[in-house]
């Protein structure tokens, strides 16, 4: 970080000057505690060989750094510990409206707000947001802190690239003048790093009571002993009910792309491959949700619990994340995981025929890296599609004399895709 | 009035901030507004001498009733000249003479309502002709509403009591109308109900126990003060069965509301709202024996007349279930007071059928009063037949008002959430999709939210009724894409209610188990 950096605690004056603001500047602060706390852990962390047990038992990113979608689920996680810390050490205060008679020394042993956002779900899960007025969008706190760094010069985050990671002479900065949007400049892949310099107690902890400061100081004690995929899954994952939304969300979003395939198919046209490709990453986002995220999910829980010593930290931890099992085992979820891996695999198909049908030459030779991968979606999806009565063996889809998906498979496909979501 | 006790923005809690300081502070503001409004409608109507009223849903229609039934601040103006914003277009063009029309609204502040009044006229008129004797009378305007010009471009201008109010003030206003509309026993929902009133000649327990036989039963108070009673049927008791022949083809009747609200009228008097809401399957369902006879053609104009006329036939139903129920716990029990066919409304302490000329404009009542005697008859010779037949009852379930209340601004808090969900749901693929009105979530979707919380049927019940008694909740009639039917929908009541509930949300989180 520069040394020149604006003060930290006076920026987005616009929301600093009422409560909510200052509550929401102490949380992107806390947040970005939280996020050094990470990368100096992953930093100093001894080489995969020398792995003591308590290490992240998955790789972290390059040099310890953070993708942005992580970074959101980090967020989450402290969000939730946070607010249970308040439901149990701040809110009956509230409640009884006292909280303004306390005494500063009594002052200093509650936490006194819930962080002002609401977990409200976005393209890569669940993430932390403030409701807009009325019926206006949200505003992620990503999204904010992004802004903050990008545009406003006000850098909690530094973000970077993640394709050039290692050649970068720098992160980016604040460019007032940019007129691109938030989307252009930044991908949810980017890396992300802490942009305040200073964690020293004093400027710091500025404003934050000694019972905010030393359950912040534990949990990101514990959080650092994460990798990246495990605090995804602990901050995509909360309960039974939620997971089951998450993943019935998923099925939705892919059911529009499913309905795109469809018209295409209806009309006699070739398969869009980028509608492919949105039907197959929807499946797989809800393969990971409804079943491979219980692993790490589990080993994060556990890691975590190790971690905390105070147990009101640790109370709060498990109040606000259910159990692996109490997740994974809540209803109908295990069928569900069935449904969505015949789903994932009967996507790897299509994806499959939409590449082919557009590069007929990868159908015999793969000699791209894309055409590899179609081969294996192809691989991974046609035991199943076999099952469902269509065909095995890419040369089969096609009609021998016109270039396209034969009319009887064209038909089964409408039908089987028709029923899968 | 202390302004700390209904800050509800930052600290002060929602769920008490409803409770004024004093009984007596509720009286005297009660008392005034109610006066306000009186005095501002007849001048109203003595100005512009309007031929119809057109009352915005809900609390436009609530306040005219509660001023019609006022002896001190009675209203003169009869039912059959006041029609619905939510049957507008349902009547033919016909039915508006031409002019002059008053629209009545309570609070105005996006000017959301009044501008949909303006664009169903102009649908009906696109001449603009309707709409040159149109008047606008709003009793609060906040201080970002227009004075009405901008409105649809339609420059129906508009007349006030209360105008340029901040916030808080406005706030203050809407929380008074209610206090004043709970302790007049007016309801947002009973321009469309039936509604029979019975005395008691037994002590209330007697009561209760009554109507829970084969019902479950939760009594409560309104803010008003005044007892209440939910009596809800269960979808799997096959003494509690429509008819095939009667409703729609296809009308769902299970996973609806199918209930009766008693509402405290005086002393040991009670109002018996028979409240059902079976869900129709097309835009447009073919319904056999039609009750044209009583509703007239608007039967089967559209989807939406359909559903209404649909749910007071299914009502009709419900009153007899109930009524039977009491008939079968003994003759001594209650005295039933049918509603006058023809009265005349100056008598404000009679019980008629007028007021649904609100919502079915061309009905016909004494046809329905007819239907009304009859369901009470059959009540009368079933029941007696009941009698001494041993019956599992349902004894009342016992919440305490201060929970009741609790739960039902949490039910509000998950309901608010989840439509927020979906709003950002759809607005993660179109930053630009507007959302539509009505935008609610179906009794079945509340019941399982509800659920998730433990509560029994019985007792979300009840948290409709309070939060449609407090202004909380408003009900609408939608189609369900999704499921291709009519259904009833539940949304909270306006901006303000929505923002204040997700600040609370995102002050405290939400409750347990969310």
């Amino acid at each position: 970080m520069d040394s020149d950096a604006v003060n930290p605690y006076e920026v987005y004056k616009g929301i600093y000057e009422c409560e909510l603001g200052k509550q929401l500047e102490r949380v992107f602060r806390a947040v970005v505690f939280v996020l050094h706390n990470w990368c100096q852990f992953g930093i100093l962390k001894p080489s995969i060989s020398q792995r003591s047990p308590r290490s992240p038992a998955y790789e972290k990113s390059d040099n310890g750094c953070i993708t942005l979608i992580e970074f959101d689920k980090l967020m989450n996680i402290v969000c939730r510990v946070w607010g249970k810390m308040f439901s149990a050490h701040g809110e009956k205060h509230l409640e009884k409206g006292t909280i303004n008679t306390l005494s500063d020394q009594e002052k200093q042993r509650i936490v006194r707000f819930k962080p002002p956002l609401d977990e409200i779900p976005g393209r890569h899960g669940p993430g932390e947001a403030r409701k807009g007025d009325s019926d206006d969008s949200p505003c992620y706190a990503v999204d904010m802190l992004t802004t903050l760094s990008v545009h406003e010069g006000y850098p909690y985050i530094d973000i970077k690239k993640n394709d050039d990671f290692r050649s970068s002479t720098g992160p980016r900065r604040a460019d007032r003048e940019s007129v691109k949007s938030l989307e252009e400049i930044v991908d949810h892949k980017d890396y992300v790093t802490p942009g305040i310099g200073t964690f020293e107690d004093e400027v710091f902890w500025k404003g934050f009571t000694t019972r905010e400061k030393d359950f912040l100081v534990e949990l990101a004690n514990a959080l650092k002993h994460l990798g990246p995929i495990e605090i995804r899954a602990l901050g995509t994952h909360r309960t039974g009910e939620q997971t089951l939304e998450e993943i019935r969300r998923e099925l939705r979003w892919a059911g529009v792309e499913r309905d795109k395939i469809i018209t295409c198919l209806e009309d006699k046209l070739k398969i869009r491959s980028e509608d492919a490709r949105k039907f197959q990453n929807f499946a797989r986002e809800a393969v990971l949700k409804a079943d491979e995220n219980r692993k790490p999910y589990e080993e994060a829980f556990q890691k975590v619990l190790d971690e905390l010593s105070s147990p009101d930290v640790k109370q709060a931890f498990k109040d606000s994340q259910k159990t692996a099992s109490e997740i994974w085992e809540y209803k109908s979820m295990k069928d569900l995981g069935k449904t969505v891996h015949m789903l994932y695999q009967l996507a790897d198909y299509i994806w499959a025929i939409a590449y082919f049908d557009e590069h007929p030459d990868a159908r015999k030779a793969q000699t791209t890296r894309k055409a590899q991968e179609a081969m294996h979606c192809w691989e991974n999806g046609s035991v199943y599609a076999k099952q469902l009565g269509l065909p095995d063996l890419v040369d089969k889809v096609f009609a021998t004399d016109r270039d396209c998906i034969t009319d009887k498979v064209r038909e089964r496909l409408i039908e089987v895709l028709r029923a899968c979501v | 009035m202390n302004e700390a006790a209904i800050d509800t923005t930052w600290l002060n809690p929602i769920i008490r901030s409803r409770a004024y300081e004093t009984r007596q502070d509720r009286v005297e503001l009660s008392q005034l507004r109610r006066q306000e409004l009186h005095a501002f409608l007849s001048q109203e109507i003595e100005t512009s001498t309007p031929d119809k009223i057109i009352v915005v849903e809900r609390r436009g229609t609530a306040i005219l009733r509660a001023l019609k039934e006022s002896e001190s601040y009675h209203l003169d103006f009869p039912w059959a000249n006041v029609i619905s914003s939510s049957v507008i277009e349902q009547v033919p063009g016909e039915f508006y003479p031409g002019m002059p029309i008053l629209i009545f609204d309570d609070m105005k502040k996006g000017g959301s309502h009044i501008r949909r009044v303006i664009e169903k006229l102009t649908k009906m008129d696109p001449t603009k002709g309707l709409l040159r004797g149109v008047r606008v009378a709003v009793f609060a305007m906040h201080e970002d509403a227009n004075s009405g010009s901008e409105d649809s471009g339609s420059g129906v201008a508009h007349t006030w009591f209360y105008r340029g109010l901040s916030t808080p003030a406005y706030r203050n206003i809407r929380l008074s109308i209610l206090s004043m509309l709970q302790s007049a026993g007016s309801l947002m929902l009973d321009t469309e109900h039936l509604e029979v009133r019975v005395r008691l000649k037994r002590p209330f327990p007697s009561f209760l126990e009554a109507l829970g036989r084969r019902a479950d039963v939760i009594p409560f108070h309104s803010l008003g003060g005044r007892r209440n009673v939910a009596v809800v049927f269960r979808d799997n008791d096959t003494a509690h069965t429509f008819p095939d022949h009667l409703l729609p083809l296809g009308a769902k009747t299970t996973d609806i509301v199918k209930k009766c609200r008693i509402i405290e009228r005086g002393q040991d008097e009670y109002s018996i709202i028979p409240i059902c809401y079976p869900s129709l399957p097309k835009k447009l369902p073919e319904w056999p024996k039609a009750p044209i006879e009583i509703f007239g053609n608007i039967v089967m104009s559209s989807g939406e007349a359909t559903f209404y006329v649909t749910a007071l036939v299914a009502a009709l139903h419900v009153l007899e279930w109930t009524l039977k129920a009491l008939y079968a716990a003994g003759e001594g029990l209650v005295d039933v007071i049918l509603p006058i066919p023809e009265f005349s409304e100056s008598d404000s302490k009679a019980c008629s059928l007028n007021h649904l000329k609100v919502m079915y404009p061309t009905v016909n009542l004494d046809g329905l009063s007819k239907l009304v005697a009859m369901a009470n008859k059959k009540a009368q010779e079933k029941g007696a037949k009941l009698r001494g037949h041993p019956v599992e009852v349902s004894p009342p379930i016992e919440v305490t008002s201060a929970e009741l209340r609790r739960r039902a601004w949490q039910l509000l808090q998950v309901v608010r959430a989840e439509l927020d969900q979906r709003i950002a749901e759809k607005r993660l693929f179109d930053a630009q999709w507007p959302v539509p009105h009505p935008f609610g979530l179906s009794a079945r979707e509340i019941f399982d939210l509800a659920e998730r919380f433990g509560w029994p049927r019985v007792v979300t019940s009840a948290l409709f009724d309070i939060l449609i008694d407090d202004g909380h909740l408003v009900t609408c009639v939608d189609f369900n894409l999704r499921e291709q039917c009519w259904e009833r929908v539940f949304e909270p009541d306006g901006e303000m209610v929505s923002e204040l509930v997700r600040l609370y949300t995102t002050q405290r989180g939400l409750p347990g188990g969310f």
